[in-house]
Parts: C-alpha cells; structure tokens; sequence
C-alpha cells in the first residue's frame, strides 16, 4: 500500500490542497466555455449577460455553459462516489459501478426514453435515470439483509448489474424504434455533446443531495479504518453510514448516468491518484475527489471535442481508455503487495 | 463510577447457543480477565458488552440503563474497545489513529481548544510511542499496533476498557508492556476488561478471573480461587499443577 | 423404313439443334439480360433501396417478394403497397423457395447472399448506390431495362433532366444544409449535394469544406447560419435520441420568432437513405421553402 514509512506527501497540507484543486477546476471550467470547435470571443460574455441573441452568444449561453457545469457536477459526482465507497469497503479498487447503479440507472433511463415518456415529458428521461438507480438501491438492501456486510453488498451489486444489462437489452429489443441499439449504443458510452439546461436543472438538484449525505460520511469513513466493530465502538452508527453513502452515490451517481451516460473510471482513478496527499485518510478524501473528479471530467471532455474529425469521440470511451490500463495497473500493484 | 452489566443474556447463532444466560457485572478498580478455550463465547461476550452484537434473549445495562435506550455516542464515551488484530484498513499515521479515540467527544463544545491534540499527545507519552507518532500504522511491529491502538483507547478517555487478545501472538517483552499499561489503568474510577489466552499472565496482571466454558461462565473470582486443577481440567481438558511463587500462582501444564 | 428413320433421325437432329439452341440463347440472356424482350415475371428484391425503385417502374402483379424493411414508413415511401406483398429478410433459402426469374439487389446486400443465389443459377442484378443524379439516372435506366419498363423510366428520366437543366437558372442561391442524426451532412460528391443544387441553394457542407460523407456539430451550424436546415423526419411515431439533436433548445430559438436566424424544415426519411425516385418527390418542398425564403428576405 505505502513504499516508505515516512511519505513527505503524507504532509501535504489540507487547505493547500483543496486550493490547487479548485483552481484547476476553475482553469479547465474556464477553457471549456470558451474552447471548442467553434472559438467564442471573450466579449460574447458580456452579450450572454445582457441576453443577446447573437449566434455566440447562443451557444455561450445554451450550449458552452451548460456542458461545463454538467461536466464538474458529473465528474464531483463520480470521484466523490468513488471515494465513499472505497471508504465504506475498505477497498480501493472499487467504483459506483460495482453496486449496479450504472447499470440500474442507464437501465431506467433507457425505458423512461423508448417507452416515449420522454415524447411527451422530455424531462423522464433523467428522472426514469433516477428511478433506476433508487430502485438497485433498494434491492441492495433487500438483497443484503438486515445486517449488511461488505461481501454480500458486492455480490448484490454483481447481481444487480447483470440484471440491469440483460434488461437494458431486452427493452432495446423490444423498443418500436428499430434503430434504438444502435442509437443507444452511443449514448450509453458517455457524452456531454449537445446537452441543454434542461439536462442541467433535472440533474443538478439530485445531484446536490447525493454530494450533501456523501459529505456528511466523512467522519464515519475515518473511523472505518478500524474496522466497523471499532468504529461502532467509538460511536458511528455503521447501518446508517451504509444507508448514507449508498443511497448518496445512487442519487449523484443515478442523476448523472441518466444525463451524461456511462463515464467509467473516474471513481476509481481520482481517489487513487489523491490518496497520497490526504494521508490515506478517507473522511479527507471526499471533498479533494469530487474537485479531482470535476477536474478529470472536465479536460477529457475537452480532449473530445478536438480528438476526432468526425462526431465526437464518447467521454466514455476516452476515460476507460485512460482508466481500464490504470486499473489492471491497480490489480498488480495490490496482489504484488499481498493485500 | 461505570457499571456495565449483563443481565441472562442469551446469543444465538444459527439456532446454536454462543452465550447461554449469561449474567456478569464489570465496574471499576479491577482488571478482568475472560479466559477460556477456543469457541466458548469469550470474543462475543465481549461484544456483546459494548452493544457490537445484540443479545437474542436478556439486556446489557450501562450504569443501569439499558443499551438498548442508550446513544451511540454515550456508550461511546463510557466504554473503550481494543479489537483483535487490531485491524488497521489504510496507511494512516500513528497520530490519525490516535486523534480517532476522540471521536466521541468532536461535537462536545464546551471543551477547550486544544482538548483534543492534549489528549493525543497525553496517551502517546502515555503509550511510549510519541517518537512514533509519524509512521505509518501498516509498517508497525504487532506489538507497536497493539500500543497504537491503546493509547487510542486512552484517548478517548473512556473509564471501562475492553480489549480482545490484546497481546496474543507478541514477544514477551511487547506481552509484559501491554499488561503493565492496563493494569496501570486500573483505579478507582476505571477499569478494564481482557480477553487473555496465557493463563500465566491472566494470573499474574489480573486482579479477576472469569472462566467460561461452552457459552456460559464456569468460574468467577480472584485468581487464587478459579484457578485450580479441576476448573482448569473441566475447562480446558488438561492436566495442570499449580504452584506458588510470591504469592502469584503459576500453571504448569503436565503433558 | 430407312427414310423414315432418317426422317425422324433429321426431326430428332432439328429438335437438338433447337433445344442447345434455346439454352445457348437462355444463357446469353442471363449474362445480357438488357436484351431479353421478355419481362421478367416473378421479381424478388432484397435491398430497400431496389425495393423502391421496383415499387416505382412494377406494378405488383409482378413482385414476388421485398425486403421486410419496406414495411417501415419511416423508411419507405412504398410501405402502404409493401404490406400487402409478401417479404423476405433477405436469406439465400427464402428466395430460392420463391422461384424469381430477377432478383434484385443492392451494393451492400451481404455479400455470400447474393454469391450463393449466384451460384444456384438465378438471375440477380445487383445496382450500385447513387451518389450523384448522375449515377440515379443510370440506374434507374439499367433497373427499368431489366425490368422491361422504359416507358415508365422515361418519365422519370426527363424529370432529372429538368433538375440538371435548372441547376443553372437560378440568380440568388440562399445557403442550406441537409442535417442527419449525429450531426452527420452530404458534401460536395453526394446525391444530396447535386439536389440542392438543382433546387436553387448553395450546400453549407460544401463551403465547410466536407466530402461526400462529413460532420457539422450544433456549434458548427449555429456559427455558418445556413438559411435552410433540413433534418430527417420519421414519419413513424416512435422516441429516438437522433430526434433529440433536432429539438436542441440552441437550435430552437433560432427558429423562432417572426425574425428566424435560421429556418428548418423536415423532409421524410425515406427521402434521405435511398437514391431512388422517391428521393425527387421529397425534395419538391425545397422549391416552395425557397420562394419563402426570399420573399421573406425582402419584407424584412
């Protein structure tokens, strides 16, 4: 886990930190608005302001503004995820995608679309997201019992995201659109492209719960470095830790699947990359991988733009490409150190 | 002054009977020692009194209130856990751990400032690993975990300490420290509890015995008194000759 | 006896000579079936856009089976004839069950299809993808030889003829794009290229600088203001995510208002996969969206 016993980034200071973070996330929010395969002169801000309707304007406002913001939420959401519930599992090689919210929401989201709710109500579409990864989350519960371990919470999220792609494929197959595997192919790989305010303003609010019940586990977190018997011994109710990072990561990481699609890895690799610089400490994990994970977000999605002549290659893509080597990577590292 | 006391308590496990009505009462000024073989219960009776597992049948009271009634956060304060193994799940420093132990007492804020970080420093002095107070947890000897997480106990300044095989599988020199420092606890406002394995050093540090056998209690009392050839024959299935040494009985186990 | 055997002998020599000659002559008309005077009567095709062009040139009497896409409305403008002629999903066992005399098929269909119908001996004409209204006359000739039907070409014929003349006539040429899903647009050396053309417009995929097969994003369009935005409609009711790219607020508010930056019209889907007659049918409405446009220039 650790090369030397006294790693100088184990005293790397906290408000430091969470500075450079924020600043990064700034810098790269600030090139996404105004980068992109069309270049916006700066000037257009002031016309966004005083809404115009310039064609720059336009998509400053519609296009530009909605797409960074989305990126940051989605990427905090997904590092914040990610660091929970290695916290909760004691595992760093775990992801929001391993309790089957993925899966569960791109499921949700999927039927909410093809079943034309989404005709009349544009908007079921996230919200059909949600619904998906509320209901895995119940059915982890039910599935794990009344005492809930951490092996049994893995298993139920193996089983959970086999059923939810069988049944993704299934409801493709029975959609009337003819064209809605292929359609959704693309979709499910990941992307910000040619997403609106309305996106915005469906997701954002979950999203904000799911980060506020993830936060308020941060104490609990460090104390599960103990072990959960030592940490109920100093006081942390462990069922209602559970409740709160499951039910946080299904509604950040839920909302955000059924506004982006599947971005993969951003969860894992965040936290693995900031863990050094907190003292391993999981509490303090939290607020660095959700800027980490905005940040990580937020510069893939501006590689896409330019990586590809084409239609633009999916966020996904571009982050298992980054993140599947990582985590093989991972793997060795951790059965090498007999852990 | 803290009482923990189990009341009949029953523990079932797959229709089998861990702990079969159990009734003891823990307090302070004495270090108890649980021993007894393999399986009989020692572990779960130990939690059971911190309310990690819940009794089947009958109730644990603290200081005559019933866990089941209790905040976390009180018993927290009351009672200290020692795990076995002293599980350690990430490569925080020595300090990390020992500022854990305060856990129960973040949100109290009428204490002072600088209370917690005295209390940190104090239990390491304490614990003889303030030169370790950097290192990392995972890169400890056994022995030096096992201080780690007592001074953590320490920290947290609860009066009833109840520690799991605290010095199973360490050196003699590391065991003799560890059970110095809890014997050291012991006063008339605290005491402890230990899970132990080596009869010797449960007769020479304890102040009282408790044996048990198949989930119930086969003996209560001061070591003198429970540790005879037949309890220790019935208990453990072994023949032993207790001698004398200043006072101290000492086991020898006849092949 | 002698003689009547040599009679019978020469009758026998006159029939041989007649039959290798009808089967020489059969075989030169399945390699050269233009100048078969025959009609072929019993004609399967495998292809969506072939099932189009045989629905325009055949009547059904004379269709045997098409493929089952032609069913869909959404792409296909025969769907209403297709629902009552019996379809094949386009597998070598079904076709040869059907016994055609012309099977037709596309430049994609698979490959080891239309080699084992080959094979077992059938007579299959395989017709090429139009990428210019050129190459959709051509087609439309070879096809309607094939099927004995030149007449019926004929009128289709001059009505590209028309499109190539007019091409030329036109004094102001407003910018216009034709915009698929995925934000896929048809460059210089497409078929849609050369019907914007025809119909008075300049293609914004060409000054972009796209080839034949390119991609413009919502930015992209936004930014170049094409007068004309003409997107794919599915005439059939059912959700698709490419729809969603269309209804993109940024787009929207374009649209609106009695000033429109842009204007965006809808053209059926069938009218934007197949190079076929239908295609010139679907790309009528540019004609009339045109005159607007202009008019509308001048009132603002």
């Amino acid at each position: 886990m650790e090369h030397d016993n006294k790693s100088p980034v184990a005293y790397f200071p906290y408000p430091g930190l969470l500075f450079l973070l924020a600043a990064l996330v700034t810098v790269l929010f600030i090139m996404s608005v105004f980068w992109g395969t069309v270049s916006i002169p700066a000037i257009t801000l002031l016309d966004v302001l005083f809404g115009d309707n310039s064609p720059s304007a336009i998509i400053l406002r519609e296009l530009r503004l909605p797409r960074a913001i989305l990126a940051l939420a989605v990427g905090a959401s997904l590092g914040m995820s990610g660091a929970a519930l290695q916290g909760l599992l004691r595992n760093p090689l775990a992801e929001p995608g391993l309790i089957g919210v993925s899966g569960s929401a791109a499921l949700g989201s999927v039927i909410a679309f093809y079943s034309g709710l989404s005709v009349t109500y544009t908007l079921a579409l996230p919200v059909g997201g949600m619904i998906g990864a509320c209901f895995s989350v119940g059915l982890l519960y039910y599935l794990a019992g009344r005492d809930p371990s951490i092996l049994t919470i893995i298993l139920a999220g193996v089983a959970i995201n086999a059923v939810a792609g069988a049944l993704t494929i299934l409801a493709l197959n029975l959609a009337p659109n003819p064209f809605a595997a292929f359609e959704v192919f693309f979709w499910l790989l990941g992307s910000l492209t040619d997403r609106s305010m309305k996106h915005l303003f469906m997701a954002l609010p979950f999203i904000g719960i799911g980060v506020c019940f993830l936060l308020s586990t941060s104490r609990g977190l460090d104390a599960l470095t103990l072990g959960e018997d030592v940490a109920f011994s100093l006081g942390i109710s462990i069922k209602s830790l559970q409740a709160r990072i499951v039910l946080g990561i299904a509604l950040a990481v839920g909302a955000s699947v059924s506004v982006a699609g599947v971005v993969g890895f951003v969860g894992l690799v965040v936290p693995h990359l900031l863990r050094p610089f907190v003292g391993y400490r999981p509490g303090r994990l939290l607020i660095p991988c959700a800027l980490g994970g905005a940040a990580l977000t937020l510069a893939a999605d501006i590689v896409v733009r330019f990586a590809t002549q084409g239609p633009e290659l999916q966020l996904g893509v571009l982050t298992s490409l980054i993140g599947a080597p990582f985590f093989l990577v991972l793997v060795v590292k951790t059965r090498r150190e007999g852990r | 002054m803290t009482f923990l006391a189990a009341r009949n308590i029953v523990v079932s496990r797959s229709n089998k009977k861990v702990i079969d009505n159990i009734s003891i009462k823990i307090g302070p000024g004495e270090l108890v020692g649980l021993i007894g073989p393999n399986g009989a219960g020692k572990t779960t009776l130990l939690k059971s009194l911190l309310g990690i597992v819940k009794p089947t049948e009958g109730s644990v009271y603290l200081n005559d209130m019933s866990m089941k009634t209790l905040s976390r956060n009180y018993v927290a304060k009351h009672l200290g856990y020692l795990a076995q193994g002293a599980p350690c799940y990430w490569p925080v420093t020595v300090k990390n751990i020992v500022e854990l132990g305060c856990l129960p007492h973040t949100y109290d804020t009428k204490k002072v400032d600088g209370f917690i970080s005295n209390m940190v420093a104090d239990s390491m002095a304490s614990t003889g690993i303030s030169d370790l107070q950097l290192r990392k947890v995972t890169s400890l000897s056994g022995g030096e975990r096992t201080l780690t997480m007592l001074a953590r106990c320490l920290a947290g300044q609860a009066p009833l300490l109840l520690a799991d095989e605290p010095v199973t599988g360490l050196d003699p020199s590391q065991q003799i420290k560890i059970m110095q420092l809890l014997k050291s606890q012991v006063s008339s406002k605290s005491g402890v509890v230990a899970v132990l394995h080596d009869l010797n050093l449960a007769a020479k540090y304890c102040s009282r015995l408790v044996i048990m056998a198949k989930g119930k209690i086969h003996a209560d009392g001061m070591p003198a008194t429970v540790l005879t050839a037949q309890n220790l024959s019935k208990v453990y299935g072994i023949k032993a000759q207790i001698r004398y040494l200043d006072g101290q009985p000492i086991i020898l186990v006849e092949s | 006896m002698v003689f009547l055997n040599s009679c019978l002998f020469t009758e026998k020599i006159k029939n041989t000579i007649i039959f290798v000659g009808l089967v020489f002559f059969s075989s030169i008309t399945t390699v050269s079936a233009e100048t078969n005077p025959n009609k072929p009567k019993r004609i399967v095709s495998i292809n969506l856009c072939t099932d189009q062009l045989l629905m325009a040139l055949v009547e059904t009497e004379r269709i045997i089976s098409v493929s089952h896409l032609s069913r869909d409305p959404s792409i296909s403008s025969f769907s209403g004839s297709a629902n009552t002629l019996h379809i094949n999903y386009g597998t070598a066992e079904e076709i040869y069950h059907l016994k055609p005399d012309l099977v037709l098929a596309g430049e994609y269909s698979k490959k080891n299809v239309v080699g084992v119908i080959k094979e077992l001996g059938l007579n299959i004409v395989t017709v090429e993808v139009a990428n210019s209204l050129k190459a959709m006359r051509s087609n439309l000739l070879k096809v309607a030889a094939v099927l004995g039907e030149e007449a019926k070409a004929k009128i289709l014929v001059s009505k590209i003829d028309n499109l190539f003349l007019s091409k030329n006539t036109y004094a102001e040429k407003p910018v216009a794009i034709v915009w698929r899903a995925r934000g896929l647009t048809d460059g210089r050396g497409s078929l849609v290229h050369d019907l914007l053309q025809a119909h008075g417009f300049r293609n914004l995929s060409e000054i972009l600088g796209r080839g034949a097969v390119g991609n413009i994003n919502l930015e992209q369009i936004i930014i170049a203001r094409p007068e004309l935005v003409i997107i794919p409609d599915p005439k059939q009711d059912y959700p698709s995510l490419s729809q969603l790219l269309f209804k993109h607020p940024a787009l929207r508010s374009l649209d609106r208002g009695t000033k429109p930056w842009l204007r965006i019209i809808k053209i059926p889907e069938w009218g934007l996969i197949c190079g076929g007659p239908q295609v010139l049918k679907a790309f009528e409405v540019l004609a009339s969206a045109r005159l607007d446009l202009l008019n509308n220039k001048q009132t603002r």
